[in-house]
């Protein structure tokens, strides 16, 4: 093919990267979450998604901004805290040809939204549910939130006194059909994890873990990142 | 015996009495669970097909088994339907509350009870009928554990003798109600037979009152209003349906889901439709907020409980202006409060249901007709203002039996207000999603899935801009909520205008809503025809107010507003509306004891404060 070497390169769709590109991040810089909106916007593109059938949905916290930051040709849902399930359900009855991908936090998820979640879980409907999981409340300046681990420390030294919740553990318990657990800062596995998760039928849970630089990256953190790379186990 | 206690009554001479034809309210004494709601609905449905207007309220425990529960038949020849203070024919059947229940009568009333109970010695003032149940179901229902249920028809029959209302019509009437199961059809029919052939040989006609024969109800029907709403929103277009089950709403959402499997199957013959029964209502707003933001047409159904969880949702919806349509079958709050009675309480917390400044669009039903052609009225609305829209409804209107004209089919189509569509947007080229284009606040929106480059937006309930930027700009914020306002505004004059019924110079008018319209025009005869005082009336059938309620206000020397609260909701709302100086001419009639609203309540407290 006679191509020059500036042509961007297309998808099936004749896409290319940039169609799959959202506002500039307002998050931190290093902030988790923004290198799991590029691996989205890598997964989209690769998977050839149009853009325009795809509907992001998200709670409230630093990770329910984040679908700001790609995907600009979708529609997208910043609704109320720790209720994007119930969102992204009625958007996903309404129009049967959506693809819902679902935005929230480990707050957002675990503990103002864990009954939304557990009730999405047992429903099994094409909804890609990712939490970016930092096991703190970033936009209130972080306290614990209900996946932080038990004796985990916050900056300020306090240690945590409650066991966390597994949200991966619990939605298997629930019979979800796809669940996965990954690493912000694992580029590769992220990016085909959520390939599979394009692919699947039915509603996907990723729990990533996503450190948060400002809040929960210290010592004593269990979801830093040094944490995450010492103790990662890619499969 | 039952002859007996008419011996005595007859010896004081109240046989004579004139008699009192199509003109009474018949109460059943029962405890809950006992099956007896069969045999006062073929009661009911029996003085209806004789052509006698007539209504049925069921006053019923929040229990399963074994409670004190009361139904009341009312008929009327003037076509008065609102529940009647007064018993005139009680049939007692619950031990538990048989001595209160007679004691309570005016006397001149009739008592048909159960023999065991002995209450014919409590009064010389009513006229008793005993009757021996348990040994009349014993020839009947040869089956003991079935006798419980037939008990309850028996008394069926031996009304239908004392009032004279024609058993061919109590066959009709119950072998409607148990349609295909002929078997138990025939079994209660027998009970009933058995009920008017003991009247027949063992007592004698010692009260006055007696159905005759009119011409009052052809054409109509009999509904109750959560059933006419159920099938209002499915003509209405609505195919999501998300609810959390709570007294008294829930019965609107399953008579929907027969409604919507009975006609929205589609050739493939798989649903075009989708309901969801969720987790709690905040899953079910956020459901419908999410369904109506994809472009479906989505509703719930709850009552004072749940409208308090979906609190934040509703100010997403006015916010982010995104169509939902709540039905509110309110009964008695604050907090559980008397689940199964009625109540028009939820009015203020509704108006302004959310924090930050949110107004909302409430409509307000009167009849099973209205609940149907307000279904269609709510979606409308929820689409053209993109805005979450309650209809307020109750449990009188929604769980008892009404009389009614049939429903039109809709002859407008639905509107389903400023959407762009792919074609719009190849023409225009792009779109502001909350700029005010057209001068009537309302902005276009897109659906999720509309394929164009530039369908997309942000949806949020943040701070936002035209453009549905994420916005903290204090003109950005204001600006948009000062097109909320004129938005609101607008509103004023699509939503349903109220009724207004005017007589030659009255001075007074009366302002009511909802389910209590029916007691009022009943009052205002009462109050015509003993006080000498001639009403107008206007009816609120939605908020924002129309125009025309600050004329009516203004064109009267006091207003009575009549509702069902403690703390005059409805006027505290027009009081916020209305000019400052035609806020004195408002006056209060607000009861809360949780039962339907009768007319001679209002009648006497109206006249009261006229100095009558």
């Amino acid at each position: 093919m006679a191509t020059t070497p500036s042509t961007p390169k297309t998808n099936r769709l004749g896409l290319a990267v940039l169609d799959y590109r959202g506002s500039k991040t307002t998050l931190c810089a290093g902030c988790g979450h923004n290198a799991i909106s590029e691996r989205i916007i890598d997964a989209m593109f690769e998977m050839g998604v149009q853009p325009e059938r795809v509907a992001k949905l998200s709670g409230i916290g630093c990770s329910s901004k984040s679908p700001a930051y790609f995907m600009s040709r979708a529609h997208s849902f910043n609704s109320v805290h720790g209720r994007m399930p119930s969102v992204a359900t009625g958007a996903v009855l309404a129009n049967r040809s959506l693809m819902a991908l679902g935005v929230s936090g480990d707050g957002d998820t675990a503990s103002i939204g864990i009954g939304q979640f557990i009730h999405l879980m047992r429903r099994n409907l094409p909804i890609i549910y990712i939490i970016e999981d930092n096991g703190v409340y970033g936009l209130t300046k972080g306290q614990f939130s209900a996946t932080a681990d038990l004796g985990s420390t916050l900056k300020s030294g306090i240690a945590n006194e409650l066991p966390p919740i597994d949200t991966c553990e619990l939605a298997i318990s629930l019979g979800a059909t796809f669940v996965g657990r990954s690493f912000s800062g694992d580029k590769k596995q992220l990016h085909s994890m959520l390939k599979a998760a394009i692919a699947h039928k039915g509603t996907v849970l990723l729990d990533v873990i996503s450190p948060c630089v400002t809040f929960n990256d210290h010592e004593g953190s269990t979801k830093s990142y040094e944490y995450a790379l010492d103790h990662e186990e890619p499969l | 015996m039952a002859t007996t206690d008419v011996g005595l009554h007859d010896a004081a001479g109240r046989a004579a009495r004139v008699p009192v034809v199509n003109n009474m309210s018949i109460q059943v004494a029962t405890v809950n669970g006992s099956g007896s709601q069969s045999s006062n609905t073929v009661l009911l449905r029996s003085i209806f097909q004789m052509g006698v207007p007539v209504s049925g309220k069921n006053l019923f425990p929040s229990n399963i088994a074994g409670l004190p529960t009361w139904y009341t038949i009312r008929a009327n020849k003037d076509g008065y339907v609102a529940r009647k203070k007064e018993i005139d024919f009680l049939i007692a059947m619950n031990v538990e509350t048989a001595r209160d229940d007679v004691m309570s009568l005016d006397p001149g009333a009739a008592v048909l009870y159960d023999e065991p109970l002995k209450l014919g010695s409590l009064r010389n003032d009513l006229t008793f009928y005993s009757v021996p149940y348990d040994k009349l179901v014993a020839t009947v229902c040869p089956e003991a554990k079935l006798r419980k249920l037939v008990k309850n028809m028996i008394y069926v029959g031996v009304v239908a003798k004392l009032l004279d209302i024609e058993m061919g019509e109590i066959e009709k009437a119950l072998r409607k109600q148990f349609a295909k199961k002929v078997k138990a059809a025939n079994l209660n029919f027998a009970a009933a037979q058995a009920g008017f052939d003991y009247a027949s040989s063992s007592l004698t006609k010692a009260d006055p009152f007696r159905i005759e024969r009119m011409n009052k109800n052809v054409g109509k029907i009999i509904m109750d209003g959560n059933s006419a709403s159920a099938l209002g929103c499915v003509f209405a277009g609505c195919t999501v349906l998300s609810w959390y089950p709570i007294t008294p709403s829930s019965s609107l959402a399953e008579s929907m889901i027969e409604y919507l499997k009975r006609f929205r199957i589609g050739p493939d013959g798989k649903a075009t439709f989708a309901v969801v029964q969720a987790e709690d209502e905040l899953a079910a707003i956020g459901m419908v907020i999410g369904a109506g933001w994809a472009g479906a047409r989505a509703m719930t159904t709850t009552s004072g409980p749940g409208i308090s969880l979906m609190s934040e949702f509703a100010g997403l919806s006015y916010y982010a202006e995104i169509p939902a349509v709540v039905w509110d079958i309110q009964r008695v709050g604050p907090s559980t409060g008397l689940p199964t009675r009625t109540s028009q309480a939820d009015i203020l917390s509704t108006a302004f249901l959310s924090h930050g400044d949110t107004k909302h669009i409430m409509l307000f039903p009167s009849s099973p007709h209205e609940c149907f052609e307000m279904a269609m009225d709510a979606f409308n609305l929820a689409e053209k203002i993109q805005t979450i829209v309650f209809v307020m409804s109750d449990l009188d209107l929604g769980m008892n039996n009404w009389i009614s004209d049939p429903f039109p089919y809709p002859e407008k189509p639905i509107e389903r207000g400023k959407v762009l569509t792919k074609e719009d947007l190849d023409k225009f080229g792009s779109f502001s999603r909350y700029k005010d284009v057209d001068g009537d606040a309302i902005g276009y929106r897109t659906l999720p899935g509309t394929q164009h480059r530039a369908a997309a937006y942000f949806t949020r309930g943040s701070g936002h801009n035209a453009e549905a930027q994420y916005s903290e700009r204090a003109e950005d914020y204001e600006g948009n909520m000062e097109r909320l306002r004129r938005k609101f505004d607008h509103a004023r004059s699509l939503v349903p205008a109220p009724v207004i019924e005017t007589v030659l110079d009255a001075e007074i008018g009366i302002i009511g809503f909802g389910s209590t319209h029916w007691a009022l025009t009943e009052s205002r005869d009462q109050l015509r025809d003993e006080h000498k005082l001639t009403t107008d009336y206007l009816r609120i059938r939605a908020y924002p107010f129309a125009n025309e309620i600050s004329e009516f206000v203004r064109s009267h020397k006091r207003v009575y507003v009549v509702e069902q609260n403690r703390d005059a909701q409805m006027l505290a709302l027009l009081r916020l509306d209305l000019d400052g100086e035609l806020v004195p001419k408002l006056r209060s009639v607000a009861r809360l004891d949780g039962l339907p609203l009768d007319a001679r309540s209002v009648t006497d407290e109206i006249a009261a404060m006229e100095g009558k």
